[in-house]
């Protein structure tokens, strides 16, 4: 059974190119463009993985990921952000909340292999 | 099923049907022959019977006529007197059978002029008997013992006998001849028949067995044919998948590099230090809004004018020409801070500033310049060893 993937970006163009690339690789993927929409996806799906953006249009993406573990307390983050940061501050700052820490310019080859480790698959 | 091999078997099966044909013929014609033969048969055996059957009577009445003329008795009188009624008839009988052989009905008709002799001879004997006359009786007998008239109507009538049989025979062995051919006939051509069926059998199953390679032959190449499909196919799906992993790839990257230079411009344009991007030459490329909120010049003014037009590089602390300096410095690829300078606004208002610069490059190139000058302007120098970091929280 395809895992689940829930993406949390408030750009379109993002969700779709991001979507289309996992679907080829045999992922079920659910698109959001709102926290309010994330959390009331996850209540009512199986979700095995969260990939969510920092800067978003509602609200702030660490605030939605700890809201999100509320909900689903294991559930695995990956933040994939337009936001340059440094990388060792990004782990420092962000390594507690998160599995994975990406900025938006990683190739999707990258974002897949992380995808894929942090599943296990 | 190939033209010739189509055109042997038509011309097989008509010649089955012309062999089939003549037998039948054959056949027909030995039926008919068959039975004319019969009827013939039965018409001359009833002439030799009415034949033999006349001699018979002939005799009998004869016969019958001498005992009675010793005997008296009339049922040897009633017996010739039958017998010559029933030679008569027999004659006729016997006439009528012969009617189509005018030799035979000939000699019978001289045959009857005798057997009718011998009926009045055995009249008059009667008629002598009748008036007792013993005498002329006698002399009837005593002339008819030297008579041959019964010897000759005995051989005529034999040898009129004898042909039938003769014919008999004659038809007997044509019969048999005719009844062999037509035998031969039939054997003959069921036996072609039989070889042509087998010609055509052997002509059927070399197509057939023809049909079979070549659907097999088919059979073979469609699975090749299959096989080099799928192949493709599957080749073409992942040239397909390949491709649009590739584009989703490009997509990415290029949303990628947007998204970046929207957020880089919005950092630029952010920041409350006027920043002054240059050409090596000193020719502006572009300015932060910053700039056109202190100084009143938009960017499309100053693009393409001189840094003079704007910042005037005034003589460093060494007395040394602040131009010169600034483009020997570009040129070595170092960096300068709070160099002095005048500011021009739009209204021509000077103010003195200081100017940090910093070699723009591109790889190892120096392509350019960045002119910053902060917002505050007597900035104390900076420590030419740090770096700027943007931290966002």
């Amino acid at each position: 059974m395809s895992k689940t993937i829930l993406h949390l970006d408030d750009e379109a163009d993002i969700r779709e190119l991001l979507s289309a690339f996992l679907n080829t690789k045999g992922y079920r993927v659910l698109s959001v463009s709102s926290p309010r929409e994330a959390l009331e996806t996850v209540r009512h799906e199986s979700v095995d993985l969260l990939i969510t953006d920092l800067q978003l249009d509602e609200a702030d993406g660490l605030e939605t990921i700890t809201q999100l573990k509320t909900i689903r307390p294991g559930i695995p983050v990956i933040i994939l952000t337009g936001v340059l940061m440094m990388p060792s501050v990004a782990q420092e700052t962000l390594g507690q909340h998160v599995a994975c820490f990406l900025e938006k310019t990683t190739p999707l080859a990258s974002i897949l292999k992380e995808i894929q480790r942090v599943l296990g698959a | 099923m190939k033209d010739h091999n189509l055109r042997r078997i038509y011309i097989f099966f008509l010649v089955i049907f012309a062999v089939i044909a003549v037998i039948a013929l054959a056949a027909v014609r030995s039926i008919n022959r068959a039975q004319a033969s019969t009827d013939w048969v039965n018409h001359t055996y009833a002439t030799i019977y009415e034949l033999e059957t006349t001699l018979s009577y002939i005799f009998a009445g004869d016969g019958s006529v001498r005992t009675y003329v010793i005997t008296n008795n009339a049922r040897d009188l009633a017996e010739a007197r039958e017998s010559f009624a029933n030679m008569s008839d027999h004659f006729q009988t016997a006439k009528a059978l012969l009617r189509d052989n005018p030799d035979a009905t000939a000699r019978l008709l001289q045959i009857e002029q005798l057997a009718v002799q011998r009926e009045k001879l055995a009249r008059a004997l009667l008629t002598a008997h009748q008036a007792s006359q013993p005498e002329e009786i006698k002399r009837l007998l005593q002339a008819d013992n030297g008579s041959s008239e019964l010897a000759e109507i005995k051989r005529g009538l034999g040898k009129l006998r004898g042909e039938q049989m003769n014919l008999v025979g004659e038809q007997d062995h044509a019969s048999y001849l005719q009844m062999q051919t037509t035998r031969w006939i039939v054997g003959i051509g069921v036996m072609i028949d039989l070889v042509l069926f087998a010609g055509v059998a052997w002509l059927i199953r070399d197509d057939l067995a023809a049909r079979t390679r070549l659907q097999t032959t088919l059979e073979d190449a469609n699975s090749q044919l299959e096989d080099k499909v799928s192949e493709r196919t599957r080749e073409l799906t992942e040239s397909n998948e390949h491709l649009t992993v590739e584009n989703l790839e490009r997509q990415w990257a290029a949303q990628s590099l947007e998204h970046q230079l929207r957020y880089n411009l919005q950092i630029v344009n952010s920041v409350g230090d006027l920043v002054f991007v240059m050409t090596k030459a000193l020719n502006l490329t572009r300015i932060n809004p910053a700039v056109t909120h202190r100084t009143g010049f938009e960017e499309k003014v100053l693009l393409g004018k001189d840094l003079d037009a704007v910042i005037h590089l005034t003589a460093t602390e060494d007395k040394e020409n602040g131009r010169t300096v600034v483009l020997h410095s570009l040129k070595q690829g170092r960096d300068m801070y709070a160099q002095p300078a005048v500011m021009r606004d739009q209204q021509g208002h000077e103010t003195p500033v200081r100017f940090n610069l910093f070699p723009l490059r591109d790889g190892n190139k120096v392509v350019g310049a960045v002119l910053i000058l902060p917002s505050q302007s007597d900035l104390p120098r900076p420590n030419p060893n740090a770096r700027a970091t943007l931290i966002f929280p």
